[in-house]
């Protein structure tokens, strides 16, 4: 097992107001991480800070991610080194079609590691394969990205490209909230197909449900922009039943 | 105003009479109007009075026939061509009977082509600027029943220090069809003053595309009537690369039921350019219905503006209208300014507008940009994108790849 992310005593803010205060966490290859907590905890913020949004600025503290420091880096080089973002909200681009997105995302990262761009066989062999694990039906890759998509054909959108994209590191900014039960059983199919001893996973989330599907290693619970709780799928469970006012106000 | 009565004395024996006494009431009604036009929407924002001052002060070289260096293919395969060049329409192909040049055949039986007194938009700015300068005209008039094959390319050469003010004037008649582009290639230091009639007959359709290619130290006027009887559907194409001063008004009439229009314009001024957009749109029938989508891209130091109007009459029922105009401005100094009408006078209709203005969209380049995407690229995606929504819906693919394949050689981020 090697360190993937390691994240020391950092403190983001947003404007003038601090979101993430004090935060530590380490992941390391083959784990997955799930992270819980109220609304307004600091999850997304997190999540937002390790993809380099510029909105988000990191105060104090240090997020290495494989040996870089991530701050040093832009948002497009953290991507094409491996780090990926699921979007809570993914965005939705009106004539850019999905398959061109989808293509350009890959061949960037061919080219910033010196390879050659995939070609198109090889590329829409790979596409039509993964985009039938994850239910998405051919016609929907040649409309522009996440339009008109539901909200269920939007998160296993947000997993299609992590699948494409093959990262190292996959932060799920709750992908599991709009999902009805048969979207949320194909978003875990592609999470837990992504799963390896090489990769590792950031899931946040607000429930346990997505966790019945996708076994975390380690459930953290977030208050006040820091962990203030870690366990395992148990903990999980405790909070679905007890929420979490026994651990935030106790 | 005293250089256009010199301008009208100066050549008024190469012209008849009723060229003349037309040049002349041009004239006199040019100049009641012109004061009060300068000041409302459509021309408030142009370089009109600039443009007006150079207009004769310039001494302009006599445009001459030298065509040596142009190549004359068209572009475009198998579409019949037909050139402007010095004031002046011709082609190199047999002209089919629902073409006629006029080519310095200033026949009375053709008076009503520059004649102000039976139509009132003729009374304006471009019209009567128009009717003063101009020296030849084209007209297409398909027969009943005819279904033109044939792409019409209508290509107005390169201008240098040229004035000139074509006049265009198609019939589509009843049951009939004919595809149309018309495409102004780079001038430079010029006046081009483009006006065109269209009267579409009952149950008659027509696809009508207007390239203007960036015009440099250039100002473009393009003024076009369209007035469409019942069962009648038009599409416009209209792509604007931007000139010194570059407007362009458009005055539909949905004027019998069931007549439909969709108008779509992208305006993509870049440097120091303008280009403002104008669109009156009449409903005085019944179930008319009229869709206008315009698009700017405005680059640079570049400005840009739309005027939109949407008139539904108190009698006319059964209409829907939809007007939408968005805009992307691309750096801190480019302009826009957008004003969408609606004047219902009547409960039984369907009507929306909507206008947006703004930058790119930060969370959108963010999303990008995750995907490992680089600045430039991610910037060169949505601005394409944005493109793309309104050139996609070009109906015939071959102009919608030659349109694209202008946009793609005339853009970079």
């Amino acid at each position: 097992m090697s360190n993937i992310l390691s994240i020391k005593d950092l403190y983001v803010d947003v404007g003038d107001t601090s979101i993430v205060n004090g935060l530590n966490l380490k992941i390391s290859s083959g784990e997955t991480h799930a992270i819980m907590g109220p609304n307004g905890s600091g999850k997304s913020t997190l999540a937002k800070a390790i993809a380099g949004h510029p909105d988000y600025k990191i105060q104090s503290g240090k997020i290495t991610y494989m040996g870089n420091d991530l701050s040093a880096l832009s948002i497009e080089e953290r991507s094409n080194l491996g780090v990926f973002l699921g979007f809570q909200y993914p965005i939705e681009i009106p004539g850019l079609s999905n398959t061109a997105f989808l293509k350009a995302a890959i061949n960037a990262k061919r080219k910033y590691h010196g390879m050659d761009e995939l070609s198109a066989s090889e590329f829409l062999v790979d596409l039509k394969e993964k985009s039938k694990m994850m239910d998405i039906e051919q016609s929907f890759l040649s409309r522009g990205v996440n339009e008109g998509f539901s909200g269920g054909e939007k998160k296993r959108n947000e997993i299609l490209q992590m699948l494409m994209l093959e990262p190292t590191l996959s932060i799920l900014d709750e992908t599991d909230s709009g999902l009805d039960i048969d979207s949320m059983k194909v978003v875990a199919s592609g999470v837990n197909a992504f799963r390896s001893k090489k990769t590792a996973s950031l899931i946040i989330t607000h429930y346990e449900r997505l966790l019945n599907y996708i076994t975390p290693d380690y459930v953290h619970v977030f208050h006040d922009g820091a962990i203030i709780k870690t366990g395992d799928i148990q903990l999980a469970k405790d909070l679905e039943e007890r929420g979490y006012e026994w651990l935030t106000n106790p | 105003m005293d250089g256009l009565q010199k301008f009208i004395e100066k050549d008024s024996h190469e012209f008849p009479d009723w060229i003349n006494h037309s040049r002349e009431s041009s004239l006199k009604k040019y100049k009641e109007v012109c004061p009060k036009h300068l000041k409302n929407a459509t021309w408030k924002n142009t370089k009109l009075n600039e443009m007006l001052n150079d207009f004769f002060e310039k001494e302009f070289s006599v445009q001459q026939s030298t065509l040596d260096n142009i190549d004359l293919k068209s572009n475009l395969d198998n579409s019949l061509t037909i050139y402007f060049h010095a004031g002046v329409f011709f082609t190199e192909e047999e002209i089919p009977s629902y073409i006629k040049l006029l080519n310095h055949k200033y026949l009375e039986e053709n008076q009503s082509i520059f004649g102000l007194e039976d139509r009132s938009e003729r009374q304006s700015i471009p019209y009567l600027l128009n009717n003063i300068v101009s020296r030849d005209a084209l007209m297409i008039d398909t027969a009943v029943n005819q279904h033109v094959e044939r792409l019409i390319h209508i290509v107005y050469l390169p201008n240098q220090n040229g004035n000139v003010a074509p006049r265009l004037n198609i019939n589509v008649s009843g049951n009939s069809s004919i595809k149309i582009i018309e495409e102004h290639l780079q001038s430079k230091n010029s006046i081009i003053n483009h006006c065109i009639d269209i009267n579409c007959e009952a149950t008659s359709t027509l696809e009508y595309y207007k390239v203007n290619h960036r015009q440099n130290d250039s100002y473009l006027i393009s003024n076009l009537n369209l007035n469409q009887e019942e069962d009648t559907d038009v599409k416009i194409f209209n792509l604007d690369l931007g000139a010194d001063s570059g407007s362009s008004l458009n005055h539909l009439k949905l004027n019998g039921e069931n007549s439909n229009v969709a108008c779509s314009t992208l305006f993509m001024p870049s440097d120091h350019r303008s280009s403002h957009q104008n669109v009156v749109i009449d409903h005085l029938s019944d179930k008319s219905s009229s869709s206008v989508n315009f698009r700017g891209v405005i680059n640079n130091q570049a400005t840009g503006s739309f005027f939109g109007k949407v008139r539904v009459a108190k009698e006319r029922r059964g209409t829907s209208a939809f007007m939408q105009n968005k805009n992307l401005l691309l750096s801190d100094e480019s302009k826009i300014s957008t004003v969408p009408i609606l004047e219902i006078y009547n409960d039984d209709t369907e009507c929306s507008h909507s206008a947006t203005s703004g930058s790119l969209d930060k969370e959108k380049l963010f999303y990008l940009k995750t995907r490992g995407i680089n600045e430039n690229d991610a910037k060169d995606f949505l601005i394409k994108s944005f493109i793309d929504e309104l050139t996609s819906q070009i109906k015939s693919r071959r102009l919608r790849d030659y349109v694209n394949e202008i946009i793609a050689g005339n853009y970079k981020v």
